[in-house]
């Protein structure tokens, strides 16, 4: 890690647990622009937040208890952008009250996936970045109804390549903001008996959502949201999703944090889940991690004991999540990773996996699927040359290196196999 | 003495160094009424949460703030005469 990454992660922890950390780093040079090679500085540390899309939250943390030597100039800068950011943050949370009330309207049951219903577990729930609504509607003809009925109120389809939600857009007083309608939590993964796992455990919501959906408090409203150990579970197989995509940042891993130290969590049954979709080996890790860099408290996962991750693996993890950035946007190269490295057959099943998001009508026609193979790879070549200006060689490189990664974490494995 | 108190559906929130209050009226959060304040600003705000008299928020101050009388009267005036301008209290 390098010094700039290492002062990052120490005020990240600090404004997640809502205190001042003596930092020696802070010194009046510190938010001088130059950059000399053996101090970290303001500019470092800016460019890492951003990359991150941890900007609001870190400049808070600077701008509460950092002022003693912060020019006047940059507290004025930092100010409006703080302010920009809770009046962002204030349209999202009226967007959410108009969606629940058209949900309330047409008895259509439903809950917020993270964005607002997470921002409540930070000290300051202005600061953390939502760029989007995420509604779960469980029940199958609920959610294509309420999908029909959006479109009456103004909200515009949009088109995404994916086969567990449906985006919308919609222009609230000048402002397009964005709507993603799940019928499921995630996309399918290539592991079939994962996804059958995941599917058994969110299936009861489809059939009795209403009364097993729990409720928070945001800015004096109730917001449905999963209970507690559902919750949890979802936020995991989210961070999943992203790694096993282009990658994952450090904000899935601070709501991780902030939701594991301020909700009050059945352990026994959030392992159960997680022991029911085989990923144990990634809920350590993402809790390690957060133990060893994010300030959480071993006394808030009581489970982790004996399954703490060596510091060496944490640290390969680590520099994953800060050279991808957020959702692996920083290395273009990322877009996707195989379970198993050594063999062929794991990227076929992605090519296979990525041809039925793209074409998932026609992906229901085995007849069809040469001819679908074939245009999904015509279109990742043409992507990769055109849109994300990189070979299809720097592709797989990056899918061979991250695929190890993976590896160690033996996702989808049977521990007990695993180690007799 | 005429006492104040603040009416509902306000909310005071610490933005970086400052404060606002929110209006959330039913279940909207009106934001072109969104109005910042100061630190003191958002102390008054807070002992208005009770009926209190001029006077008290005076006295309160004083004991809180290291300033003399002169200036304390000053700023409670202000703000009063801003928050009832808004219509913020009753």
């Amino acid at each position: 890690m390098t010094k700039g990454q290492t002062l990052f992660l120490k005020i990240l922890a600090a404004s997640l647990v809502g205190e001042k950390i003596p930092c020696k780093e802070i010194t009046k040079d510190f938010w001088l622009c130059a950059r000399k090679e053996e101090t970290v500085s303001w500019q470092d540390l800016q460019k890492i937040a951003k990359e991150q899309a941890l900007t609001a939250l870190i400049n808070d943390y600077m701008l509460t208890w950092e002022l003693e030597t912060m020019p006047e100039s940059l507290q004025e800068t930092l100010q409006r952008q703080a302010l920009t950011s809770a009046m962002m943050y204030y349209q999202m949370v009226n967007f959410v009250f108009m969606i629940l009330d058209i949900m309330k309207q047409e008895g259509i049951y439903g809950c917020i996936l993270k964005g607002i219903g997470l921002s409540i577990y930070y000290p300051r729930e202005e600061m953390r970045k939502t760029g989007d609504v995420d509604l779960y509607i469980p029940n199958l003809k609920e959610f294509e109804t309420f999908c029909q009925i959006v479109k009456k109120h103004g909200f515009k389809q949009e088109k995404s390549i994916t086969d567990h939600h449906i985006s919308f857009s919609y222009i609230l007083e000048g402002t397009k903001l964005e709507l993603e309608v799940h019928k499921k939590p995630i996309n399918s993964q290539t592991n079939i008996s994962f996804n059958k796992a995941v599917e058994a455990i969110f299936e009861p919501f489809s059939k009795q959502g209403q009364t097993l959906f729990s409720y928070v408090e945001v800015m004096n409203a109730m917001v449905p949201v999963l209970p507690a150990e559902e919750n949890a579970f979802y936020l995991l197989l989210h961070m999943l999703q992203h790694f096993l995509n282009g990658g994952m940042g450090f904000r899935l891993l601070c709501d991780w944090a902030v939701f594991l130290r301020r909700e009050k969590i059945s352990f026994q049954k959030l392992l159960f889940l997680i022991k029911q979709s085989k990923i144990e080996g990634f809920a350590y890790m993402m809790t390690g991690l957060c133990i060893a860099f994010l300030g959480l408290s071993k006394e808030n996962v009581p489970w982790m004991e004996g399954h703490m991750p060596q510091m060496k693996e944490m640290e390969v993890f680590l520099k994953d999540m800060f050279d991808g950035g957020e959702f692996g946007e920083q290395d273009r190269s990322r877009m996707l990773i195989p379970m198993d490295t050594s063999s062929f057959r794991a990227y076929v099943k992605e090519l296979h996996r990525q041809m039925c998001l793209r074409f998932h009508r026609a992906g229901k026609f085995p007849f069809l699927w040469p001819l679908l193979w074939l245009a999904t790879g015509v279109i990742f070549i043409y992507n990769n040359k055109y849109l994300r200006n990189t070979s299809v060689k720097d592709i797989m490189k990056s899918a061979k290196k991250r695929g190890k990664l993976l590896e160690s974490m033996s996702l989808f494995i049977d521990t007990k196999q695993k180690n007799s | 003495m005429e006492a104040m108190k603040r009416k509902e559906g306000y909310m005071l929130r610490r933005i970086g160094k400052s404060y606002m209050i929110v209006p959330v009226i039913g279940k909207t959060i009106h934001l072109k009424g969104i109005i910042t304040m100061n630190e003191t600003g958002a102390y008054l705000w807070e002992l208005l949460e009770k009926e209190i008299s001029k006077e008290e928020l005076l006295e309160k101050m004083l004991l809180e703030y290291q300033i003399d009388r002169e200036t304390a009267e000053a700023d409670i005036s202000e703000f009063l005469e801003k928050s009832g301008n808004m219509g913020i209290l009753s």
